[in-house]
């Protein structure tokens, strides 16, 4: 099973959608900066770019926390709330950070055009897709990753969880800015790992 | 320092060590090779495809001397890779080529178009004669019982076949000019054989080249079965669908509907109107059925007593005469009329290609110390070996095999051991387990395994073991596994293990664990709850949170949800998973460990290594740590594979030693 799987990552379809109201503004690149004062219960959100296609962006949106159980089985089931935020990684590569409200986002969709052609991945509401972010601390959300490789209607288009694979690299861009929030794993489903790292194993 | 480290190990186990021992035969030779016979016998081609270049060769069967001999990058470029090749006649090799940027990842291949090019084998050295099809499409097959001639679909909203002459293309260095016409102007109806209204999957023909039936994709989530008349000779003939199935509902197929039949044609029978077809609800072809898709009827051929179903075996008049069988972890010709097999648990032999008359044959033979061969068998002559599939191995490796079987919770879990020739109650040997990936279907055989030779070669003992959940030994012990991978699948290896321990020829306090992918798993579960058996382990690529796993994006909803039932839930079963995961045990961790991932995996996100090196890192347990960074999960890309090996020899080389 594991050696046999076939990339098959992206491609989950194609969504055709009206462009949503965008925030560019709130994506700061290659560099942490705190949110301004007017932003409260604020978190930075870190993500990781490895983008292999040209005007990448995604679009995410808050998760109605209640909706969750019910959306395991159902997955159109889950609601989103407030407005959809579109995050614009044109140009950008290695650690991108973008300040969010606290929540539990859903990235909804990532478009990938193809020269001036639209095409848009859909992430099915999978929790996959999802990432935290806490106030008041740097949040690792994760690994934004698309494939070299592509057609007109088909991409490789993947979320990762790469936590403990950038720890390092994160510790040291944070100690080396003056921002002395803690580091959170911003993790959009359950995943335990963070914990370790908080009690020594021995 | 890896030289100074690998000279402190040589001299330290040199009485009983030949460092490295076959790494290069079996690991450093990217080359592969096929083979294909001519209709009449006389001549067969082999292809031999290097990173470098691709060179066909044509041999004369009587003396199997080189008869003509083609170098793809020469005649074309460098990047240019052989996808199949056939023989349309005597005289004509098809070959399917595309761009080597376009083998990258199956995505690029998906979408590449295979360049048709066919070669004259007739023609002179000096000035070889190719022909190219430009036009679209794919060939179908050559024309029966016709010199010249091939059967070309144009597979689009509405799909053709065309009979297209050979002489009548454009040769490949042909100039076009104004007279000339794209592949000869035979793209015309005047040369259509077959139409069908929709985009042609697969075609089914008479054994006189009439067409019979199509496969084909009528709408988006449509693909139906449309059979010809019988005697129709009209090229404008329309087929009649006569069966069609939703591929949503194929994908997915709803739980209440799956105890109904499920029938999918596989190929055509020499009976009008009937096909052989499996039934897609069975969870793996066990049996075989003679559909007639029209009259609603079927009929079953065969039932495979707990093997799948892996291929059908064809008399010369298309009448499928027995299938293809996994028992036991070989390969095996089971018949329906009770022929006896060509096969037995020693060596495994295939025929692969036979002459129209039947007289002249290419088989392929491997056996556990005889790396894969094909021999030729002509007609009252002795069998010729024409090539090994290891270019730089020998005919047969000093090693020997034992396989037997363990009890465990009434289930009798096969294993296979590999010893070096040498090995004996005087010299015995230092042990490696290596529990193979997948888990689920994957298993280990008794034929040739490059892993097995490699480590007798370098003087160890291997044992693997086909524990539950492996395929080729059944249904039953396939679904043993479900939801076991941290449980009853190690208990089988542990158990495997201890009983080959007790060997006279076995050095039992030395024994390493080594595995890939679930493999690695197995190998740092076991090597973290049995200190006192294991000496040391190494896991490549291994799943090291198994709920981390289970979130992989590059798995699709319908592997999620296969993976949900064999494995677990990551949502139910989270607490479950986590005490079973190496990530949250490796705090009893106190053998010598060597954690090895490639960067570029997507199947084992590295972020599994990463957590394991980290946590070993915070509380200061010393490990080995191996990054590939251009790796992905086979580490099959350049000299990947003998780093691998050669680390992996190299670290258990010193912990035996120790």
């Amino acid at each position: 099973m594991l050696r046999s799987y076939i990339l098959i990552a992206g491609a989950l379809g194609m969504l055709i959608s009206p462009m949503l109201n965008a925030q560019s503004t709130w994506l700061t690149r290659n560099s942490l900066t705190l949110p301004t004062n007017k932003q409260k219960d604020y978190g930075i959100g870190v993500i990781f770019v490895e983008l292999n296609q040209h005007n990448v962006s995604a679009i995410v949106q808050r998760v109605d926390e209640d909706s969750v159980a019910k959306s395991i089985t159902n997955k159109d089931a889950l609601d989103l709330e407030g407005k959809p935020i579109k995050l614009d990684f044109t140009g950008t590569t290695g650690f991108v950070t973008v300040n969010l409200p606290e929540g539990l986002y859903q990235i909804t969709q990532v478009d990938v055009p193809h020269f001036d052609l639209p095409f848009k991945v859909s992430t099915d509401n999978s929790d996959i897709w999802r990432f935290r972010v806490k106030p008041g601390h740097i949040n690792y959300l994760g690994l934004l990753e698309v494939g070299a490789v592509r057609a007109k209607d088909n991409v490789n288009v993947a979320w990762l969880n790469r936590f403990a694979t950038h720890l390092d690299e994160l510790l040291a861009a944070i100690n080396a800015s003056t921002i002395e929030w803690p580091l959170a794993h911003g993790v959009g489903y359950q995943d335990d790992f963070s914990l370790l790292l908080e009690q020594p194993i021995k | 320092m890896k030289i100074i480290i690998l000279g402190m190990i040589l001299a330290s186990v040199a009485s009983n060590v030949n460092a490295n021992k076959l790494l290069d035969p079996l690991f450093a030779d990217p080359s592969t090779q096929s083979v294909r016979l001519s209709p009449d016998g006389e001549r067969y081609v082999v292809a031999e495809m290097r990173p470098e270049k691709t060179t066909m060769r044509v041999y004369q069967s009587a003396s199997q001397t080189v008869n003509k001999q083609y170098d793809l990058a020469r005649l074309f470029d460098e990047n240019t890779v052989l996808r199949d090749m056939q023989w349309l006649d005597n005289r004509h090799i098809a070959t399917m080529l595309l761009d080597k940027v376009q083998t990258k990842t199956a995505l690029a291949e998906s979408n590449a178009q295979l360049k048709l090019i066919i070669f004259d084998i007739e023609s002179s050295d000096a000035d070889p004669v190719m022909y190219q099809v430009s036009t679209p499409g794919y060939l179908v097959d050559g024309a029966p019982d016709e010199q010249g001639a091939f059967y070309f679909s144009r597979s689009a909203h509405k799909s053709k076949i065309y009979r297209i002459e050979i002489s009548k293309l454009l040769r490949v260095d042909q100039k076009r000019t104004k007279l000339t016409r794209v592949d000869g102007g035979q793209f015309v109806e005047s040369n259509v054989i077959a139409n069908a209204d929709g985009y042609a999957l697969r075609w089914f023909f008479q054994k006189s080249g009439q067409p019979a039936a199509v496969l084909l994709r009528t709408e988006i989530d449509k693909v139906s079965l449309a059979v010809y008349k019988s005697a129709s000779n009209e090229p404008a003939a329309v087929p009649e669908e006569v069966t069609s199935w939703k591929l949503s509902e194929l994908n997915k197929k709803e739980k209440s509907k799956q105890d109904e039949p499920f029938f999918i044609p596989i190929a055509m029978a020499s009976e009008t109107g009937k096909f052989y077809s499996v039934d897609v609800n069975e969870p793996q072809a066990f049996s075989l059925y003679l559909v007639d898709f029209k009259q609603q009827q079927n009929e079953l051929v065969f039932t495979s007593p707990g093997q799948p179903i892996v291929d059908l075996i064809f008399a010369k008049n298309r009448k499928a005469v027995g299938v293809m069988v996994v028992e036991q972890g070989l390969y095996k010709e089971s018949y329906f009329d009770g022929q006896p097999s060509l096969l037995n648990t020693e060596i495994l032999q295939v025929v692969t290609a036979s002459s129209l008359d039947g007289k002249t044959q290419i088989v392929y033979q491997e056996s556990h110390n005889q790396p894969g061969r094909y021999v030729l068998h002509q007609d009252k002559k002795a069998p010729v070996k024409l090539f090994n599939q290891y270019t730089r191995l020998p005919d047969s490796l000093p090693s020997r095999q034992v396989v037997g079987t363990v009890k465990v919770d009434e289930f009798d879990i096969p294993y296979i051991l590999t010893l070096p020739q040498s090995a004996s109650k005087s010299a015995p040997v230092p042990l490696i387990v290596m529990p193979h990936g997948g888990p689920f279907d994957v298993y280990d055989s008794s034929y040739f395994s490059a892993d097995a030779q490699f480590f007798a070669a370098n003087n160890f003992a291997l044992l693997r073991v086909n524990f539950r959940g492996s395929g080729g030994y059944g249904l039953q012990h396939k679904e043993a596994g479900k939801k076991q991978w941290g449980d009853k699948m190690l208990l089988d290896i542990l158990s495997a293990t201890q009983l080959v321990q007790q060997r006279a020829d076995i050095r039992s306090s030395q024994t390493c664990l080594v595995g890939m992918s679930y493999g690695g798993y197995a190998a740092l579960m076991l090597g973290i709850q049995h200190p006192k058996i294991f000496t040391c382990a190494a896991s490549v690529a291994g799943v090291t949170d198994i709920n981390l796993f289970i979130k992989s994006p590059y798995l699709s909803p319908e592997q999620q949800e296969w993976i949900t039932e064999h494995v677990g839930d990551s949502n139910s079963d989270y607490a479950k998973l986590k005490s079973i995961s190496p990530v949250y045990n490796i705090n009893r961790l106190s053998i010598p460990l060597l954690l090895i991932h490639g960067a570029k995996d997507q199947v084992v996100n590295v972020e599994n290594g990463f957590r394991i090196k980290r946590l070993l890192e915070q509380a200061k347990i010393p490990f080995e740590w191996r990054l590939y960074p251009e790796a992905g999960h086979d580490f099959s890309e350049d000299d990947q594979l003998v780093r691998l090996y050669t680390d992996i020899l190299t670290f258990v080389q010193q912990h035996v030693s120790n």
